[in-house]
């Protein structure tokens, strides 16, 4: 199997229900394993997530490339510090395992998957009418 | 120059491939993501902002912080759980790397 279709999570706003595409991956912690659930978000360059995961998993937070985050606000105090990282994450779904560039936030952020590494991978539908989202395993080019 | 962690350090066979007993499991607690995902307003409402693990359908712990999640499940020991978000109800926008 190559691919794999993953329901949208619903949840209430208000303004109505939406309902957002995601993926499960499962990272490797210095104790034990844990399953994330994060939002697809093709408008995203790379993945977010808050810090304290990339701790969990045994980074050095400090060691990845610095960045700085900001949202709709201009102003400079809305910005954030993040620590670029590539981590391997598994996609249970596939048995797959990925190297992924992830933002770690210096603060509580959303867990988002970007384009960067992950859209490298997979050919991604995202299917509004069926709230759902295709993964599609892109084929292995060869020379 | 990008940090690096390797998964294979303890969550694989030595063959490289991945213990169908951890996939099981994993695949356990996608099923936890639709539990969330198909609750009732009110179980949800009450998570609103926050970070929350979830095993066997039911809530272990929710915090605001991932922080303050992990040191309720370090206490807890349950065992791997799907952790997710439960956003506010306001639509995601972009964030903006710099």
């Amino acid at each position: 199997m190559s691919s794999f279709a993953k329901k949208w999570m619903r949840q209430k706003t208000r303004t109505g229900t939406v309902y957002r595409p995601v993926i499960d991956l499962l990272f490797n912690e210095k104790i034990g394993r844990n399953l994330y659930s994060f939002i697809v978000d093709s408008g995203a360059d790379i993945s977010l997530a808050p810090r304290q995961l990339a701790e969990r998993i045994g980074l050095d937070w400090d060691k990845g490339s610095k960045i700085t985050l900001s949202g709709i606000s201009p102003k400079p105090e809305c910005t954030l510090e993040g620590r670029i990282h590539t981590v391997s994450a598994l996609v249970p779904d596939l048995a797959l395992e990925l190297a992924l560039p992830v933002c770690f936030a210096s603060s509580d952020a959303p867990l988002l998957i970007g384009r960067e590494g992950f859209f490298d991978e997979f050919d991604i539908t995202l299917d509004k009418t069926r709230r759902r989202t295709v993964f599609s395993r892109k084929r292995v080019r060869r020379a | 120059m990008y940090g690096c962690t390797a998964l294979s350090k303890d969550g694989r066979h030595p063959s490289g491939k991945v213990p169908p007993q951890l996939l099981r499991e994993a695949r356990l607690r996608q099923r936890d993501g639709e539990w969330l995902s198909s609750a009732k307003g009110p179980v949800v409402r009450r998570y609103r902002g926050k970070y929350v693990a979830i095993r066997n359908k039911k809530i272990l712990a929710a915090s605001t912080t991932m922080k303050g999640l992990y040191s309720k499940l370090d206490k807890l020991k349950p065992g791997m759980v799907l952790i997710t978000r439960v956003e506010k109800p306001t639509l995601l926008v972009y964030v903006e790397l710099r």
